[in-house]
């Protein structure tokens, strides 16, 4: 798997724009909830929760290195960046580093 | 002259907040001489235009990523969550140079079938074999 960033994101997290990175793990959080019970068909967000997407507090202008990092935290499942394994689960290259062949991006795993 | 005349609403106890975008250009807003209701159900929430074969985001809006995750499959990450699942999707692959890459395009939500307010996992296949292919041009876009 490879994780290609929009730049538009990314001009919006050096600018300072983004919320705490726990505003979406709340979201994510509830909506695993969700699945988990088997309500998700019905599912809705809580108004307040979702709203802090744009309410919160922003946290500031991040570095290129730092925006990836909240990227990660962000679009990759928890379970892949969260735990310690005793191998690499991912790495952050730049886009020129990224194999264009298929058969070698294949290589690229994140999944465990 | 024309003024415009900025309103609260009395029922309600939310702040209305206008943001400027990330720009050192100055930037106009011109609005049609009818009424409109601005960003309201219905209107395209996020789009992409993503190429798979080079593994590039040409362009998009509110999307915060794109997970390559093998031949013809990809994840949509949206930059904010949407508030259910039952925004509308829309998914079209082409651009590939070739006779025989005729794209048939679906989409599942999320992982395993489940649907996710965050993201849009989608898949193409071509119909000779029906195995999965990258296209050059991947465009996505949201409703709701």
């Amino acid at each position: 798997m490879v994780l290609v960033p929009s730049d538009n994101w990314l001009e919006e997290a050096k600018a300072g724009l983004l919320p705490p990175i726990s505003v979406y793990w709340a979201l994510q959080d509830d909506e695993q909830q969700a699945m988990a019970e088997g309500r998700h068909d019905t599912f809705k967000h809580d108004p307040e929760k979702h709203a802090a997407q744009w309410t919160a507090p922003r946290i500031g202008p991040l570095t290129e290195e730092e925006a990836i990092e909240y990227l990660i935290m962000k679009d990759i499942p928890r379970h892949i960046w969260s735990v310690e394994y005793n191998r690499p689960m991912f790495k952050i290259v730049k886009t020129a580093d990224v194999p264009s062949d298929r058969q070698f991006r294949n290589a690229w795993r994140l999944a465990a | 002259m024309a003024t415009i005349k900025l309103q609260g609403n009395a029922s309600g106890s939310g702040t209305v907040i206008l943001t400027a975008p990330s720009t050192n250009s100055t930037r106009t807003i011109t609005l049609p001489d009818q009424d409109v209701v601005l960003g309201g159900a219905g209107s395209i929430k996020a789009w992409v235009n993503y190429s798979h074969t080079s593994n590039v985001i040409r362009d998009s809006n509110q999307v915060s990523s794109v997970t390559d995750i093998t031949a013809g499959i990809f994840t949509v990450n949206w930059t904010s969550a949407f508030s259910n699942t039952y925004y509308i999707t829309s998914v079209m692959a082409g651009g590939n140079n070739s006779s025989t890459n005729v794209p048939a395009v679906g989409y599942s939500f999320g992982g395993g079938g489940a649907a996710t307010t965050t993201l849009l996992r989608s898949f193409n296949a071509e119909d000779v074999d029906g195995g999965f292919v990258d296209y050059d041009n991947q465009d996505v876009m949201a409703i709701h």
